[in-house]
């Protein structure tokens, strides 16, 4: 018997997912920083996922774009103080196109990255003498 | 003679905090703005956002069925970034596929805290201006900081140290490279 076709795609939340998985992991990362339409969007997806008993991983501020079969991607980040941010930045770009090509076999085309806020606060600082 | 050294919150650009603006949305809301509220468009902007996502997230805050203790801290958290989103970025070079940019209210920070970490020395505003490329692809950067210096600790070897803390400060913690640096020393204390 001939095993059937099965053509897969892949959508652009589970991208998102994915690469915000990535990008917080990478350590010097604080978190990803949704806007006010990112939060809203997600008070919204979470209080729907309550009624359905489901919970789907976090994407807030992430935004993907699907184009001709690769993807762009655009992450908004808050950096720890401690971390040099141009090497930083360059780390998350590495991680979260390699985790999503390897996840999803999509082609990134780009990862753009926006630092919104450098946390001058935290810790570390002082443990590295910065301070 | 007195030195503002609040650090907490964030300030917008008239001056207020943002949590002083979400501490008195309700008071506004009953018609008890005070002089300032009723004419500043800092504060105006930050209201409607506040009270937008404010009305957005009732449903969610109302529901005790999951914890939601986070949720004003996500509230400031996003209006913060929005602000930020909106001002002027300073892009980072960078190997890799896509763009790299920081916004210079982030820059401001890190420089004002190099600053401040200098002994004698407390950093107050900061402006970043993006100023052109090095051959090498660095992005210069312009910066006018305002600083209150100690009155035992003023002597001009303190601020040739204190523009070499903010140089270095640009490259190894920013990767940017400083062009132009505009020290103003705005007031002395301690006196």
């Amino acid at each position: 018997m001939n095993a059937a076709r099965v053509d897969w795609v892949v959508a652009e939340p589970v991208i998102a997912s994915i690469a915000a998985d990535a990008a917080s992991r990478t350590p010097g990362v604080l978190r990803l920083q949704p806007g006010l339409a990112g939060l809203v969007g997600s008070v919204g997806r979470m209080a729907r996922q309550r009624v359905r008993g489901l919970s789907s991983a976090p994407r807030e501020g992430v935004t993907v774009e699907l184009t001709d079969g690769a993807a762009d991607i655009h992450l908004y980040l808050t950096l720890a103080g401690f971390a040099p941010a141009q090497q930083l930045a360059a780390a998350v770009q590495r991680a979260v196109a390699g985790a999503v090509h390897e996840d999803t076999g999509v082609v990134v085309r780009s990862v753009a990255i926006t630092i919104i806020d450098i946390d001058t606060e935290d810790d570390e600082l002082d443990q590295q003498g910065v301070r | 003679m007195a030195v503002d050294q609040s650090r907490s919150g964030y300030q917008l650009d008239c001056g207020r905090s943002l949590e002083e603006v979400w501490a008195r949305l309700d008071e506004v809301q009953a018609g008890h703005a005070d002089e300032h509220e009723l004419g500043c468009a800092h504060c105006s902007t930050a209201r409607g956002s506040l009270l937008a996502l404010r009305e957005a997230t009732a449903e969610l805050r109302a529901d005790r069925t999951e914890p939601s203790l986070d949720l004003v801290d996500r509230i400031m958290s996003a209006v913060r970034a929005n602000v930020r989103r909106s001002g002027a970025m300073v892009e980072l070079r960078t190997d890799e596929p896509g763009r790299v940019e920081v916004s210079e209210q982030a820059v401001a920070a890190v420089l004002r805290y190099a600053a401040d970490a200098f002994d004698g020395v407390r950093a107050r505003r900061c402006r970043v201006r993006t100023a052109g490329r090095a051959p090498d692809g660095a992005t210069l950067i312009d910066v006018e900081l305002a600083v209150a210096v100690r009155y035992a600790a003023y002597e001009p070897a303190v601020l040739d140290r204190l523009r070499e803390r903010v140089q270095v400060a640009c490259t190894s913690r920013l990767g940017l490279r400083l062009n132009q640096l505009e020290l103003i020393v705005d007031d002395i204390y301690d006196v």
